[in-house]
């Protein structure tokens, strides 16, 4: 009786952890599959596929598409996180208000990103086309906003900026709202100003909510597709081809799956290390305004 | 993760992938073709989105009720029907029994081992229904679509029969009549004519009109039709003998620039957005003045419900290159089998009814120009519709008999090659050196071609 009880108690922890680890199983399978095929030459129409080692990779390092698309997309990202945390910031400060009609605001700011991002790109598409209404407000005579090289890009920055700006919102606002009202009751008494209360206080106490909004959009910036796939399909030439849009092209029409994959294994390790950075940092920022 | 997804669903479709081959039955005790030996089953059909799939759409009960045979189709735009083909083909899995694709496409299919060829089933009367006359066909449509899974031109005829045709288009241009006749234009006859001619007709842009549209999408499309048109008459070619890529040769360099350059001056501003539904729509609606593109695009000009231009339209063959030389890529909507599929019998069937005299002539007074068979062209209802388009008809049997045939050369990594090279074009659209552009896309071909047959 004791020792089916002892198994017992064995046994019972590993089942509890058991949905984990099959969590676990199912997140790492496609993950070390995709590893194992960026190793291959593992092409859509070939029937045999042979281990040719880090040809890929070799492969990769030397074309200056690579070179080029990484720098796009590590670009792309940067420009896009910066300019949604500052809107999102401004967005959350305004909305932390008690102006006459905030609720509603509050409400309508969240419409985007109840838009799938398909459906907004197009939207802006056409919004963006040489007939289209962001040229009779600027005035510009039938410019190409996503045909043309030097702004496809910032195009698709904006359409992004849209999108996901609420989300930068939302979070911001939530830490906000959480924000203990004492150090500003101090500052006000203090005398201090609109600048050094956002300065000393807003800012550091806000900090965790800044970089986990960051970490979110970082890894959905680095990864976005959907937005280009929708507008310019990496075009005019190559000046929207990032390096998802490439692994994509490379996979389902050019059918290379496991260079495809060597794409994609590079873009992990990028956001990897990128999301790492940002993890530590939080969780030191929330130690510091748990100090605070 | 996308990416991995659909591979393990790939991974796990092949387990199912195997053929049932040809079930017996095909003819009756009596020896009569058995419309309904396949009663009860179900097939499922890739569409692209085009003039054809619409003539289909209203067509498929009456087969449904001929056969027994229930029909499901997929319908998407053309850049994202051939993503889905190649994901849905290259899985092993049987869930498309047919589908439409065109002979350059087909090619990369071939050497994947994704198509079933279709000889055994013509070479067995038992398979022919008596009145389907094969020969009535186009014998250059069905030459078009053979090909013996070797690179270089001399191989292109040869091999196994892989589709068959139910669309053909050669590439001509159609312009504003009336505008150039109020200007005094003819229809250019050289590409630098054709430069002044985009040049004159195009009104100000205030008017909301411009000289030319093409299509311009950074992917193959945008070279298969008015460019390797004009780049084949220039005397150029994408691949020499030994494959090697010849897009960067002098002749080449000097096409591209004048082509580019019209486009540029006088075409769209967004061109590297423009897709053929676009330009047919914007051309249609009176914006442009010339389209050097599908002939049958005219059964969309002259609809009184599609356009604005309905009968203000000219039809003329493509310009010639320098020497006087002319001539036009071809393309051929065509239905081909999955290699995969379990219901091979069905989906003959539905071939053949798809195919057949009737139902191509059905489908071209439904709008799907142009036909694959002769009596289908020749047929009094077709010239009826025809004969009311100006030029049309004479043409496209011009161009059709005289210079259409596929100018690019077979391979089976067309899809990649026509992508680097229309990214080139965008760069010259860009602002870059053409030569460099150009030299650079060669570049990236030659790789392209030699890992793909590497021994």
């Amino acid at each position: 009786m004791s020792s089916r009880k002892s198994m017992s108690n064995k046994i019972v922890p590993y089942l509890f952890i058991l949905p984990a680890l099959l969590l676990t199983i199912g997140i790492l399978y496609p993950f070390l599959l995709s590893l194992l095929y960026s190793l291959t030459d593992y092409h859509l129409g070939s029937p045999v596929t042979k281990f040719i080692g880090l040809s890929n990779y070799l492969r990769l390092f030397g074309s200056t598409y690579f070179w080029k698309s990484l720098g796009l997309t590590l670009g792309f990202a940067a420009a896009a996180v910066t300019v949604q945390l500052i809107l999102g910031l401004c967005g959350a400060m305004l909305l932390d208000t008690d102006v006459k009609g905030i609720k509603i605001a509050r409400s309508l700011i969240i419409l985007p990103l109840m838009m799938p991002p398909v459906v907004a790109a197009l939207m802006w598409k056409v919004i963006m086309a040489p007939n289209g209404i962001l040229n009779y407000l600027t005035g510009l005579s039938q410019y190409s906003w996503l045909g043309s090289n030097s702004t496809a890009l910032i195009s698709i920055l904006i359409i992004d900026t849209w999108i996901y700006t609420p989300f930068v919102t939302v979070i911001l606002l939530a830490g906000l709202r959480s924000l203990p009202a004492e150090p500003y009751e101090a500052a006000l008494l203090d005398g201090g100003s609109a600048w050094f209360t956002f300065r000393s206080l807003t800012l550091p106490m806000i900090k965790p909510f800044l970089i986990l909004a960051a970490l979110f959009r970082t890894i959905d910036s680095l990864k976005a597709f959907d937005i280009i796939y929708a507008t310019t399909k990496g075009g005019p030439g190559s000046s929207t081809m990032l390096l998802q849009v490439k692994a994509y092209f490379e996979s389902f029409r050019h059918y290379n799956m496991g260079y495809a994959l060597s794409h994609m294994m590079i873009l992990w390790l990028v956001i990897f290390f990128i999301s790492r950075f940002l993890v530590k940092n939080w969780g030191k920022a929330v130690k510091s305004a748990a100090r605070n | 993760m996308m990416l991995v997804l659909l591979l393990l669903t790939g991974i796990f479709c092949r387990r199912d992938s195997d053929s049932v081959g040809i079930e017996a039955g095909i003819r009756t005790e009596d020896g009569q073709f058995n419309w309904q030996a396949c009663k009860l089953q179900e097939i499922s059909i890739g569409l692209n989105k085009h003039p054809y799939t619409e003539s289909l759409l209203t067509e498929i009960p009456k087969f449904e009720e001929l056969t027994g045979i229930k029909v499901t189709y997929n319908i998407l735009a053309e850049e994202e029907y051939f993503e889905k083909l190649i994901i849905d083909l290259s899985t092993g899995s049987s869930g498309l029994d047919l589908f439409m694709t065109g002979p350059q496409l087909s090619w990369g299919y071939i050497a994947s081992g994704w198509i079933e060829s279709l000889d055994h089933y013509f070479e067995d009367p038992d398979y022919l229904p008596d009145d389907y006359d094969f020969k009535d066909f186009y014998p250059s449509l069905l030459r078009a679509n053979r090909w013996n899974n070797k690179p270089g031109k001399k191989n292109l005829g040869l091999g196994g029969l892989w589709a068959i045709p139910i669309q053909v288009e050669t590439y001509i241009i159609a312009y504003r009549k009336d505008l150039a006749s109020a200007k005094r234009l003819s229809p250019p006859k050289t590409y630098e004519e054709l430069y002044g001619f985009a040049r004159e007709i195009g009104e100000s842009e205030k008017a909301g009109r411009f000289g030319i549209i093409s299509r311009g999408l950074g992917t193959w499309p945008t070279i298969n039709t008015g460019f390797i048109t004009g780049f084949s008459s220039s005397g150029c070619t994408d691949f020499d003998e030994n494959m090697k890529c010849r897009i960067n040769s002098t002749e080449a360099v000097e096409f591209t620039k004048i082509w580019i350059d019209t486009i540029k001056d006088f075409g769209p501003p967004d061109w590297p957005n423009i897709t053929w539904y676009d330009a047919k729509q914007k051309f249609s609606s009176g914006e442009y003045g010339i389209y050097p593109d599908c002939d049958f695009f005219a059964a969309s000009y002259e609809n009184p419900d599609k356009s604005n231009v309905v009968g203000k339209v000219g039809y003329a063959l493509p310009p010639a290159g320098p020497d006087g030389t002319r001539k036009s890529n071809l393309w051929t909507w065509s239905l081909a089998m999955n290699s995969h599929s379990k219901k091979k019998l069905a989906s003959w069937l539905f071939l053949l009814w798809a195919t057949s005299k009737e139902q191509l002539l059905t489908s071209a007074l439904n709008g799907n120009m142009n036909p694959t068979r002769k009596s289908v062209w020749e047929s009094e209802e077709v010239r009826r519709i025809t004969d009311n388009w100006k030029d049309y008809r004479e043409v496209v049997n011009e161009n059709l008999n005289h210079y259409a045939a596929i100018q690019w050369t077979p391979e089976k990594e067309f899809i990649a090659v026509g992508d680097r090279w229309a990214k080139a074009l965008h760069e010259i659209w860009s602002g870059k050196d053409a030569q460099k552009a150009l030299d650079k896309a060669a570049a990236d071909i030659d790789r392209i071609i030699s890992y793909a047959y590497r021994k």
